[in-house]
């Protein structure tokens, strides 16, 4: 092997400015990566943080949104269910009518009865909406609710009288 | 502060550390790059180069050579990448008119002080394995690791280059005697 003192000339090391320029410019270039580091590391991470924020936040409101109502539903007063329970049986004994009115006679007098009846639902059917409409969903005053729950009702009795027809019919 | 103390530092993005191990290891790079070219600023240029990269890249050392071996390593090739993009083509000795049984054989070979000069007619590949083996001190093994070659082609290569630097000696001493 040969001897690196012998190899080498004194001249061929680097100076101290030289040595001082060198590392100079490696600074400077690992300060500049570490900024972009913390720009792009950060902003990766930060949009990754961001992201999952988001989608836990989702999750609570999709749950929120499930199940909140049913929980809130059922911490309203009675009135309230019962309104409800009444909008349903309503709704549904309404749905039934058109093919119950196939079924009747065709008589003058049926026809006419029953003219009368469906001009009573309607009447009734715009001042449940209207009513509705007045009254918010956050309220649940007992006397609103005692005023719907009867407009309810009332729906309920004009539909039976529509169903009586049959019955009159046989007359 | 050893090495593997200061690598360990310097991964955690302590810049002392850093400092320290340029300093430990700056001198030798950079005599070495010197010998193939004579111009100090494109020297410093490829030092500051593979420093900067050995540093981004540290997390890949894993210990499997030594910090100087991996460091030559990219020094090298940034040397290497330098010379391909300036077309500076290292002048290609044609080693079949150099080449001279009668004058060297196996085991014989010894270093003329005089023959660092014939070094530089030499191409790149040949005198970085001379260098590496002859005055690093580096085995086969490992100069194949940094020059990215087999061993086999570095002990060729090393054993042509002695002939070759034994046979040129020659040659000048007789044209001088």
């Amino acid at each position: 092997m040969i001897d690196k003192n012998k190899f080498y000339h004194g001249d061929e090391l680097p100076g101290k400015s030289d040595r001082k320029k060198m590392w100079k410019g490696i600074e400077d270039n690992l300060r500049v990566e570490k900024k972009r580091f913390f720009k792009t590391t950060l902003d990766t991470r930060s949009f990754v943080y961001g992201m999952a924020f988001t989608i836990i936040v989702s999750i609570f409101v999709l749950a929120a949104v499930r199940f909140v109502p049913g929980i809130v539903y059922d911490n309203k007063s009675e009135d309230v269910k019962i309104n409800r329970a009444y909008s349903k049986a309503a709704e549904e004994l309404e749905r039934s009518i058109p093919n119950f009115i196939s079924t009747l006679d065709k008589s003058e007098r049926t026809r006419e009865l029953l003219d009368v009846r469906l001009e009573e639902l309607n009447y009734i059917n715009d001042a449940i909406n209207q009513y509705k409409n007045t009254l918010r969903q956050s309220d649940l005053t007992k006397i609103k609710q005692e005023r719907l729950l009867e407009l309810y009702q009332m729906k309920i009795d004009a539909i039976n009288k529509i169903i009586q027809l049959k019955g009159d019919s046989w007359l | 502060m050893p090495k593997e103390i200061l690598i360990e530092k310097a991964l955690e993005g302590n810049q002392k550390a850093y400092k320290e191990l340029f300093d430990k290891y700056v001198n030798n790079l950079y005599r070495y790059l010197r010998q193939f070219s004579s111009d100090s600023d494109r020297v410093q240029e490829w030092v500051q180069k593979a420093f900067i990269k050995a540093f981004k890249n540290l997390e890949t050392f894993h210990g499997n050579s030594s910090f100087a071996t991996w460091l030559f390593k990219i020094a090298i090739n940034e040397m290497r990448t330098d010379f391909r993009n300036s077309s500076n083509k290292i002048h290609e000795e044609f080693e079949e008119n150099f080449y001279a049984d009668e004058y060297f054989t196996n085991g014989e070979f010894e270093w003329q002080d005089e023959m660092k000069c014939l070094l530089n007619d030499l191409d790149e590949m040949k005198k970085n394995i001379f260098i590496l083996y002859e005055v690093e001190g580096y085995k086969h093994n490992e100069i194949a690791e940094i020059l990215d070659i087999s061993e086999s082609l570095s002990k060729t290569n090393l054993h042509r280059t002695k002939k070759i630097l034994q046979d040129k000696w020659f040659k000048m001493r007789g044209q001088h005697d």
